[in-house]
């Protein structure tokens, strides 16, 4: 970052006053005139000009440009009143000034020029640029936005800067983004060279694919229901509300706020059929407030077909019953093991090993009891910490992967074991059914242990079954991430659903 | 089951017979529903316990332990009992004191606990109020509430929700609904009460209902205070398990219902909702006359009355603004806010302050008795309510049965009331809209005469009327 003494603070807000005045309906005779003018008067200028248009989307933009930061909702309701109130061209550049100062002393950023985009779709991968973390939704990020770079689609990265407000992004972040793989790349996430600049996207479409952190939840309401950009985000899940009584209170906490951002936006990508319904549930229950809520479009993740690694056998003599995923109650671990001790009752033999990390609340009393069912001869254990590669093997050296979560919003566990060939006893209904409906899976339904049970008495008894789900996993439709990136482009682009 | 008893039981023996006598299958029991001679209670109870039967598990531990389970305890037992079977797991159940508990069995139990335990009538309290007092006159059930811990209900002295002061329980038996109906007229926010709750709807072998009121912390978590969308979501989760919701209006059902679609991915189908519309009536007055210039310090400019909290929600900035742009114009009037200070309403007061110090006449009132809010809502020129999103809207029925006009929103519920006649309705997203609107009434004495004959002439509903709406749809 720049020394703070070098920067000429007059210049950089001059900068950015004129960047606006031609979007504001400056004539080419009064921006060739506010180039000489002092900065005064360029104020004076160009808050006139967002007084005489009126309206939100002018105080928002002028918000904008003065502070250096997203205003949140009230904010732009505030500046708009201030603007229909002044007499003059004056008094609005007064107001304005006086109205934003908090803002702008609390949260602005005064040391960068400011770029407007008005040509290509501005899309926000903060966290993606940002840290060296590859699970669900940075992978999905991650491959779509490669594809998009790759075609040279008109977009614009930004990620936002002290979440005040978004800026380009410094090469090392780009090639994190869009070249994840490539061993040459910079994996130290403080390297950064050269400039960021603040970008403020201006009749354009803003994309959200990530989920953002809360800060960022008014100011991007703020910018969905205040600016003139159509806004677009993709819809993970309703977890957090859906199934309030399995998540912490916070995490509802958090996505009601992330809901309220939702709102505003014009359109939202569901990663499945079921998450799209949860959103469509979500915008019609915002209609009761006489919104439009946003269009809700589903573009299903693909599931690759089965990789050309072969399935191997289990490492012990035992066949390997896999249960991968988060240590949660969503997800359900402790109904795995109970069908598991009643089958070793009856005296079927396999091997259990559980996948993912968890809160120790959870994890600790959980792989105590694992380790009572090892004394007593059991083979189960837990793997806290394993990497992408050691995943990679167990996923095919499993017999099945068992996955009866109790909700998501897509499932990835299951889509990664059928690309191993893996079949899968998973839940069903949502997402999970959907993909099971392709073949290769055993639905039960995870509130009945009964019904989890069983189908892990027919995977490990009857091999004939087994085989006839392997051979469905083999004549799954393909669908690639190339087909998924190409649907999500033309889902945010195709202006006629409505 | 229409008829309720009361079983009453000590002494894990007795509790274990009378488990037993309630759950037994009918071989076991004489035609009065005892315990045939001779049937051991403690092996039916295992015989029933060797079934999966979450229900029973639900009961076993609601009297064995004298406190209503949680749904992660019942499915903790059950497997339990699966993998070291019924004999020895109802063993270990009964090494309890076997202390007393109070099994109310069929009928209806309403849970008011929230508002049993303040002396405060606001929306949903005086709701609760209105409720209760006209079914406590006419119906038949138990009024339970909670202890402090949220893991006990406790039976409450019928009458007690008149809210003249806050009441104790009858006594500290614990109670334990069973093939009953369970009534939630309020709304639970209070997770530990929740996951108890939650189980009674899904193991209690009771039909379970509930007022739902409105979604806003959901569809409108801007404009709650921290820690309430949170603790909303807790109580969507276990209204999941809930049979019935009733909506008090059109547009809080269709909220509902657009919640329950989302549910549908976590594979729940979710409660019947019925909109079910709160009553149109005035505040409540006092014999006293009330001069309401006098006691409130207004003069004598046409008065504006602006009744609710000060929450982002009600749109009161929007209101200032238009009083603004109206006072610029020359018109003379003042604007009275009456409401307390709800979160979020440092812009308002500020912007109050800075009107005030140019010599605006606006004024806020927090804590003002009824019988002065009716007296100032009949002396007003008319009242405005221009909210975002509300579940119902009560000063718009309010100010329509005092006979004053009114100015509210083109949509929802408010809209709805605003039908009847007595209102004009302007778009609360758009300041001059509510500034046209206010114009009208201010210049206008035709118009306003016009919609006062409406408001007067708009049938009022009663309290009484929605209670029996309300109670038909919850147990019927």
């Amino acid at each position: 970052m720049s020394d703070r003494d070098e920067v000429d603070f007059a210049a950089v807000l001059r900068q950015r006053l004129t960047a606006i005045a031609g979007v504001l309906g400056a004539t080419a005779e009064l921006q060739a005139e506010i180039a000489d003018a002092p900065l005064r008067d360029v104020l004076v200028s160009v808050a006139g000009l967002a007084r005489t248009i009126g309206g939100s989307a002018p105080s928002w933009l002028l918000f904008v440009a003065v502070t250096g930061c997203f205003p949140i909702p009230d904010e732009v309701e505030d500046l708009r009143r201030r603007l229909e109130l002044s007499r003059t061209d004056i008094e609005a550049a007064a107001l304005t000034m006086r109205g934003t100062r908090t803002a702008a002393s609390q949260r602005g950023v005064w040391d960068k020029p400011m770029r407007l985009v008005t040509d290509a779709m501005v899309i926000d991968v903060s966290f993606c640029a940002q840290y060296e973390h590859n699970t669900g939704i940075q992978r999905l990020v991650r491959e779509a936005m490669s594809r998009w770079h790759a075609a040279g689609r008109a977009i614009e990265f930004v990620a936002w800067d002290h979440d005040t407000i978004p800026r380009s992004l410094f090469p090392e972040e780009v090639d994190r983004v869009v070249n994840w793989a490539d061993p040459a790349r910079s994996r130290n996430e403080y390297v950064r060279t050269g400039e960021a600049e603040l970008i403020v996207p201006v009749n354009t479409t803003f994309f959200v694919p990530e989920v953002p952190r809360e800060p960022l939840c008014a100011p991007l309401e703020g910018l969905a229901e205040h600016s003139n950009n159509r806004v677009c985000a993709i819809g993970y899940d309703a977890i957090p509300l859906v199934s309030a009584d399995l998540v912490k209170q916070v995490e509802s906490e958090r996505f009601s706020r992330y809901l309220s951002f939702i709102k505003y936006t014009d359109r939202v990508i569901g990663i499945s059929a079921a998450a799209a319904g949860e959103f469509r549930g979500f915008a019609s229950a915002v209609r009761a407030q006489n919104l439009k809520g946003p269009v809700v479009v589903e573009v299903s993740l693909p599931v690759d077909l089965p990789d050309a690694t072969p399935r191997r056998g289990s490492e012990t003599e035992l066949p390997l019953v896999l249960s991968v995923g988060s240590h949660e109650p969503r997800k359900n671990q402790e109904g795995i093991l109970h069908a598991a001790e009643l089958l070793w009752a009856d005296g079927v033999e396999f091997q259990l090993i559980f996948v993912g990390r968890g809160d120790s609340g959870w994890t600790v009393p959980f792989d105590r009891r694992l380790a009572k069912l090892r004394k007593a001869g059991h083979h189960v254990e837990s793997r806290r910490t394993a990497s992408d590669q050691e995943v990679s093997h167990l996923y095919h050296s499993a017999l099945v992967t068992v996955f009866p979560s109790l909700h998501e919003g897509y499932g990835l566990p299951v889509a990664e074991s059928l690309a191993a060939g893996t079949p899968v006893i998973t839940t069903n209904y949502g997402s999970t059914a959907e993909i099971g409906a392709a073949g290769g899976c055993l639905l039960v339904d995870p509130r009945d242990d009964a019904s989890l049970l069983a189908a892990m008495r027919t995977v490990l008894t009857e091999p004939e079954a087994v085989a006839k789900l392997e051979n469905q996993i083999a004549s799954r439709p393909r669908r690639s991430w190339d087909d998924y990136a190409l649907e999500l482009w033309n889902a945010l682009e195709d202006v006629s659903v409505a | 089951m229409e008829t309720q008893t009361l079983i009453e039981s000590a002494g894990i023996d007795s509790h274990v017979a009378t488990l037993a006598r309630l759950l037994g299958p009918s071989t076991v029991l004489t035609s009065t529903g005892a315990l045939a001679a001779g049937a051991d209670p403690r092996a039916v109870l295992v015989d029933v316990l060797s079934q999966p039967n979450e229900r029973a598990v639900w009961l076993v531990l609601a009297v064995l332990q004298g406190e209503p389970p949680t749904s992660d305890d019942v499915v903790r037992w059950r497997r339990r009992i699966e993998l070291e079977g019924a004999t020895h797991v109802l063993a270990v159940l009964s090494r309890g004191s076997g202390q007393k508990v109070r099994i109310i069995h069929g009928g209806v139990v309403v849970d008011a606990h929230h508002t049993l335990a303040t002396t405060l009538s606001t929306g949903i309290q005086r709701v609760v109020r209105n409720v209760l007092s006209r079914w406590h006159a006419t119906q038949k059930y138990s009024l339970v509430a909670w202890d402090r811990k949220f893991e006990r209900i406790h039976l409450m002295p019928p009458g007690s929700h008149a809210g003249a002061r806050v009441s104790a329980p009858v006594d500290l038996v614990s109670v334990v609904p069973w093939e009953c109906t369970y009534i939630l007229p309020e709304l639970a926010v209070e997770a530990h009460r929740l996951e108890r709750i939650q189980a009674v709807a899904e193991f209690s072998a009771s039909r379970s209902a509930v007022i739902g009121f409105d979604t806003v912390p959901m569809t409108s978590a801007e404009t709650c205070g921290p820690g309430m969308p949170g603790a909303f979501a807790r109580n969507l989760a276990a209204l999941t398990h809930f049979d019935r919701i009733a909506a008090i209006s059109d547009a809080s059902a269709a909220e509902y219902e657009g919640w329950r679609t989302m549910i549908h991915s976590a594979g729940l189908l979710g409660p019947e909702i019925l909109s079910i519309g709160l009553p149109l009536v005035a505040i409540p007055t006092s014999a006293k006359v009330i001069d309401p210039r006098k006691t409130l310090g207004l003069d004598g400019r046409p008065i504006v009355m602006c009744l609710g909290s000060h929450e982002p929600r009600k749109n009161h900035p929007a209101v200032l603004h238009a009083a603004e742009l109206l006072w610029r114009e020359g018109l003379e009037f003042q604007v009275v806010f009456c409401g307390g200070n709800g979160w979020g309403s440092e812009g308002f007061e500020h912007r109050v302050g800075e009107l005030r110090s140019g010599g605006r006449k606006v004024s806020t009132h927090t804590r003002v008795p009824d019988a002065t809010l009716s007296a100032l809502m009949r002396e007003a020129r008319f009242s405005i309510f221009p909210s975002l999103s509300e579940g119902y809207g009560l000063p718009v029925a309010e100010s329509l049965a005092s006979g004053t006009p009114v100015i509210t929103s083109n949509y929802g519920s408010m809209a709805g009331i605003a039908s009847h006649g007595g209102a004009l309705v302007v778009n609360p997203r758009d300041d001059s809209d509510i500034a046209d609107a206010m114009r009208k009434l201010l210049q206008d004495d035709e118009l306003v005469e016009r919609l006062a004959a409406e408001a007067a002439a708009v049938p009022t509903t009663t309290w009484e009327a929605y209670a029996d709406e309300l109670w038909s749809f919850f147990v019927n």
